[in-house]
């Protein structure tokens, strides 16, 4: 975990870097329920009142993920297809069927289609 | 001749009905799907003793239970125990008691919930204190008071070492088990989970920082002081706040939904001590 932290920290670029910051403070906001304008698609997906992803998948990046889904990890070579990967985020049960604990992102209007397509180009860079 | 066939036809008629009764015996069939709902968990924990489900998330590992016991040190509680006790004995708006209207508090917790053959209702403690305290004058006595909760607190005290012990008396009581059941596996909300998502299929696994306690020991330890919340959380609290979780809109307080989820998942708890109040974080 230290050392994805560490190889990811050092290949930020500065406007992600900058987003990383933004991050915490949002995240300070977001206790007072005023979500920022622009999220980024990290802020997003880390967000509880937003994607949530965290709460069950660890990410690179957040702070105490869950264990109930796999690790967000290698994407590109998981998904090749990055349309594969927002179908699956957009409605989990295509791929796993009706019983998936994961949420319907976008089919239950979790996300906005905006909202997603940033996430997925989020998830698709792990 | 022809009388004898008649009582023979009768008797024949009646021990069919009998036997056909039997096999579909409502206690036994609840009994065949609690057994089947605790066995998937006693598979799937294989380390944890059946009594100890009660201990909730806490019974899931050492370090938790090390956490848990440290928590218990200075039960935070106390002082409810004792404003319930005072609350409960002491004459209401009307110059009567909740003991003049519920009776003797030793024993009382562990007697709900129980499926009431007249209204064809389950009844739960607190809905009945709210009931009892509104009908002699307190008005402001509802499901969010301090007051309804020291009294679940003294109440559940007064019961602490008794088994749960949930009866199913008839082919309606059966139904709103089963109604239970299935609220619990029934996928709700924007987030489109069920009860059984976290507390059975993903058990034992982590929401962020939280660990989720198993279907097993919901209900013996109610209400809880929750140091989250640095008070006191009946049951129907919970319950409503994990149908609110999945972003659905909460079933009405005290409505049927939690009354027969109540009755399925203390069916359930059958057997397991009652240890309310407990702590949680
Ligand atoms: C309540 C839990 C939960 C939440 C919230 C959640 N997921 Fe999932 N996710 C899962 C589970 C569990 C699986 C594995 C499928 C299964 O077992 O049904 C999964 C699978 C996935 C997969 C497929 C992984 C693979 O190996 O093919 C992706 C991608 C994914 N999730 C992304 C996300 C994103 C992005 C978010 C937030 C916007 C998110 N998830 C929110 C539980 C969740
Ligand atoms: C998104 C996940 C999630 C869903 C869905 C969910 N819960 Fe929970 N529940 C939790 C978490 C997290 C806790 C706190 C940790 C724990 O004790 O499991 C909790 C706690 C509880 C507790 C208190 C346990 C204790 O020992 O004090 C009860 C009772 C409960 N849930 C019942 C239910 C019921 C019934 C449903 C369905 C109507 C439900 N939950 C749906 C996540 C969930």
């Amino acid at each position: 975990m230290r050392k994805i932290d560490h190889i990811l920290a050092a290949s930020l670029s500065a406007a992600a870097l900058m987003g990383a910051l933004t991050m915490t403070a949002s995240a300070m906001a977001d206790e007072k329920k005023e979500a920022p304008k622009e999220m980024t698609g990290k802020e997003i997906a880390f967000d509880r009142g937003k994607g949530n992803c965290l709460s069950c998948h660890m990410i690179a990046g957040g702070d105490q993920p869950g264990t109930i889904g796999p690790p967000l990890i290698a994407m590109k070579q998981r998904y090749p297809d990055r349309k594969a990967l927002y179908d699956v985020i957009y409605d989990p049960r295509g791929k796993f069927g009706p019983h998936t604990i994961m949420p319907p992102i976008g089919a239950h209007g979790i996300l906005s289609k905006d909202e997603l397509e940033k996430v997925v180009d989020f998830i698709y860079s792990l | 001749m022809k009388t004898f066939l008649k009582i023979a036809a009768a008797s024949l008629v009646f021990g069919l009905g009998a036997s056909a009764l039997h096999a579909a015996d409502p206690a036994t069939v609840a009994e065949a799907q609690a057994k089947e709902f605790r066995d998937f968990f006693y598979k799937r924990f294989p380390d944890i003793k059946p009594s100890d489900y009660i201990y909730g998330v806490y019974a899931l590992n050492e370090d938790a239970r090390a956490q848990f016991e440290a928590m218990n040190e200075f039960p935070p509680y106390e002082d409810a125990i004792k404003a319930g006790k005072e609350f409960y004995h002491k004459p209401l708006a009307n110059g009567r008691s909740l003991k003049d209207c519920l009776g003797e508090p030793k024993g009382l917790r562990a007697r709900y919930p129980f499926f009431d053959t007249e209204t064809g209702k389950v009844r739960n403690l607190e809905a009945d204190l709210i009931q009892c305290a509104q009908a002699y004058g307190e008005t402001k006595f509802d499901e969010k008071s301090k007051d309804l909760k020291a009294v679940s607190a003294y109440l559940a005290s007064e019961s602490r070492g008794m088994k749960v012990n949930v009866t199913i008396p008839n082919e309606k009581a059966l139904a709103a088990f089963e109604e239970g059941r299935r609220i619990w596996y029934r996928k709700t909300g924007q987030l489109n989970l069920a009860c059984a998502d976290c507390h059975q299929y993903h058990s034992g696994q982590r929401a962020r920082s939280e660990t989720l306690s198993p279907g097993i020991g919901k209900t013996a330890h109610f209400p809880v002081w929750r140091l989250k919340d640095d008070g006191l959380v009946t049951l129907n609290d919970r319950l409503f706040g994990c149908v609110r979780d999945t972003r659905a809109k909460p079933y009405k307080r005290y409505g049927n939904e939690y009354l027969n989820l109540e009755y399925f998942l203390a069916y359930i708890d059958n057997g397991l001590e009652i240890t309310g109040p407990a702590v949680r974080k």
